[in-house]
């Protein structure tokens, strides 16, 4: 009985349903008409279309980045650069013969003492 | 050689028994389906028109080297997803912005027009257009009122006319499973639609 029912119930909503689809208004039944054809129409073209411009931003993006980082960077130090700015820093040049004095500083302020005793 | 002459005959053959041969037809037959259950689902014709449009581009994009046969079970579980987005959506935008449910929508105006909402054919008196415009409603506020799945299984297996077979595929879902959400709606819109005359 209850299957009965339910089987009469189904066939009867099935039909308002189907009433229902049959009966969408002709502005709405335009809509779709437009939607299908340009699901049709786009989807084909659609990674074409869209790849060329996904392709130049990126390119466009890296060679931004590349420019502000190269325009940043400091210019690399050669040895002439070193030199120009220690010597403006003080005239102390740190070539082979300044190495030496400092390593024999000792022995100097050593001779200087012992002279200063022999005087005094 | 002969072998190939064979399997396009059967192709032909199962084309013919769809009533589909080419994708255009396909969504031919379908798109007043998908939009009015779109349509019952969201209560807005401009975001179900969304939703078929979203669907058929997808499909096509997606799936339009699948054999025939699977374009059916495909088009309804891409159209379920959108409409579970939209609900999602719908459910955060009215966390976030309570009050734009406040906001009158004109096309939710437009839709309880009963002129609108049920044109009729010619023959109907303004009588039966409005007892059809009725039963119309009572059957909708009915089928949303089922959870999500159910009223997927009903909207599938009863309007659409698909299989047990093919349901369980646009649901992501094992045969079974369809028998007990098909079975359990239709046994709450037996309760929902007591008073409703289907004789």
């Amino acid at each position: 009985m209850t299957n009965q029912i339910d089987h009469q119930l189904e066939n009867s909503l099935q039909q308002e349903l189907q009433c229902l689809e049959n009966e969408t208004e002709a502005r709405d039944v335009f809509r779709l008409a437009q939607a299908r054809n340009r699901a049709l129409s786009q989807a084909g073209s659609g990674r074409k279309k869209g790849f060329i411009p996904t392709l130049g931003a990126s390119m466009a993006s890296i060679l931004l980045v590349a420019f502000f980082f190269f325009q940043e960077a400091p210019t690399p130090l050669g040895n002439e650069t070193i030199s120009d700015i220690n010597s403006a820093d003080s005239a102390f040049e740190f070539d082979d013969e300044n190495v030496e004095l400092y390593e024999d500083l000792d022995f100097y302020y050593w001779l200087a003492d012992n002279e200063q005793g022999a005087t005094g | 050689m002969e072998k190939t002459a064979t399997e396009e005959q059967s192709v032909e053959g199962a084309q013919k028994a769809l009533g589909y041969s080419s994708m255009e037809e396909f969504l031919k037959t379908i798109e007043r389906r998908a939009f009015q259950m779109a349509r019952m689902a969201t209560g807005n014709n401009d975001t179900a028109m969304d939703i078929v449009q979203d669907s058929m581009y997808k499909l096509v994009e997606k799936y339009a080297d699948k054999t025939a046969q699977e374009w059916k079970p495909l088009f309804y579980r891409i159209l379920n997803s959108k409409t579970i987005d939209y609900y999602r959506r719908k459910a955060v935008r009215d966390r976030v912005f309570p009050w734009s449910n406040y906001v009158p929508n004109s096309d939710n105006e437009q839709s309880t027009d009963i002129v609108d909402l049920a044109p009729g054919r010619i023959s109907d008196t303004p009588d039966e257009m409005i007892m059809r415009s009725q039963r119309i409603d009572k059957i909708t506020q009915s089928v949303n009122a089922l959870p999500r799945r159910q009223r997927e299984a009903f909207m599938l297996r009863c309007w659409e006319g698909m299989s047990t077979i093919e349901t369980a595929e646009a649901m992501k879902c094992s045969q079974g499973s369809v028998k007990t959400h098909y079975s359990r709606a239709m046994h709450t819109l037996r309760d929902l639609l007591e008073d409703y005359n289907y004789d």
